[in-house]
């Protein structure tokens, strides 16, 4: 590196010197490559505490116009088992077309679209109960909300 | 006799850096900005995934707090998350043992109980719940009311975590009046 510079100056009186520039460079692209890994790329889901609503958010009973998917944790099968309202879903796709089908009937009926609260088991996997969110999502059920034990929620809202 | 003279060569090699420099710029472009040098206060999770998750940053780090949960057992072994992890996470059994789980806000970590203060190297002496307290006041709409905050606040969780964690979380968020929550999601690479 340093000779070409040598050769340079002699030719050129004001030729640059690139020496140093390079050795950083060196060093900086060294530094990079022994540190580097890739951004994961991170998203996020919005969601809701109960606020207002106090105790019925995780404790009521359920209404026409709610819709609640609740996550329990099956042991024997070491499995998630999911339901919305009262009706059992088998897997992800028919908690989708359960949701979907409960998402229609009620803006058919004119009432609206309620927010969806997940009443999730302690003992189920962080990683289920975000699927079942994303799967919410999915049904176009924007409005998601976690049910709160009755312990949790601020004395106004009672 | 004359001596005879091999041809005369000019050795003038010089080397040409200036595509070695261009392709050194463009490394070092490349490296520094894909590189992860961004403030996420810090612990590594594994998040889990999620189809639909947004990516986009409506809200700036300074407007909203994350609190991190994730497994650490300060150099004791758990063979049920090891076990996970050699699995790829894909097992169905997760570490359920409560003292393997952090909450970690700001880079200091809080009992899982939400009352019992801080404690190590790092503490600042408060519990959870006073923390997020002081994170719920710093955006409270109407001062005088105390059950609701404006404040946002992220979950990163561990994949492989119990809910019963995250939901420890929440009814602390609950009980201080944050009720705008972000959950923390990886996007699917795409296929």
């Amino acid at each position: 590196m340093a000779g070409a510079t040598m050769a340079d100056e002699g030719d050129n009186p004001v030729a640059l010197n690139v020496t140093p520039l390079v050795d950083i460079i060196f060093c900086l692209c060294l530094f990079f490559l022994c540190s580097f890994h890739f951004k994961q790329l991170e998203g996020k889901l919005d969601a809701w505490l109960p606020q207002g609503a106090g105790p019925r958010a995780g404790h009521g009973e359920v209404t026409l116009e709610e819709l609640r998917v609740g996550v329990r944790w099956d042991a024997e099968r070491a499995a998630i088992a999911t339901r919305v309202n009262d009706h059992p879903a088998a897997d992800v796709r028919e908690l989708e077309a359960l949701l979907t089908q409960r998402r229609e009937h009620l803006v058919a009926a004119g009432v609206g679209v309620p927010p969806v609260t997940i009443d999730a088991d302690p003992e189920v996997p962080w990683q289920g109960v975000v699927r079942v969110t994303d799967v919410c999502r999915r049904a176009r059920l924007d409005r998601i909300e976690f049910a709160a034990p009755a312990a949790a929620i601020p004395a106004s809202g009672r | 006799m004359s001596a005879k003279k091999g041809p005369s060569i000019d050795e003038n090699v010089q080397l040409n850096l200036v595509p070695m420099v261009d392709i050194m710029f463009l490394l070092l472009l490349f490296f520094m900005l894909g590189a992860d040098m961004g403030h996420r206060e810090l612990e590594d999770v594994k998040l889990p995934e999620a189809d639909v998750s947004s990516v986009k940053e409506d809200t700036t780090p300074d407007e909203r707090t994350t609190v991190n949960v994730y497994h650490e057992t300060r150099g004791a072994k758990c063979q049920v998350y090891e076990a996970l992890q050699k699995a790829g996470g894909t097992s169905s059994q997760i570490c359920r043992d409560m003292a393997h789980w952090k909450v970690g806000i700001r880079g200091i970590d809080y009992p899982l109980d939400g009352v019992t203060k801080s404690a190590g190297p790092n503490s600042d002496g408060l519990s959870m719940k006073e923390k997020l307290f002081m994170e719920a006041e710093s955006n409270r709409p109407d001062p005088n009311n105390k059950t609701l905050s404006e404040r946002r606040l992220q979950i990163r969780g561990d994949e492989a975590g119990p809910y019963g964690v995250v939901q420890r979380v929440m009814n602390t968020c609950a009980e201080v009046g944050i009720y705008k929550i972000e959950i923390g999601a990886a996007t699917k690479a795409p296929e």
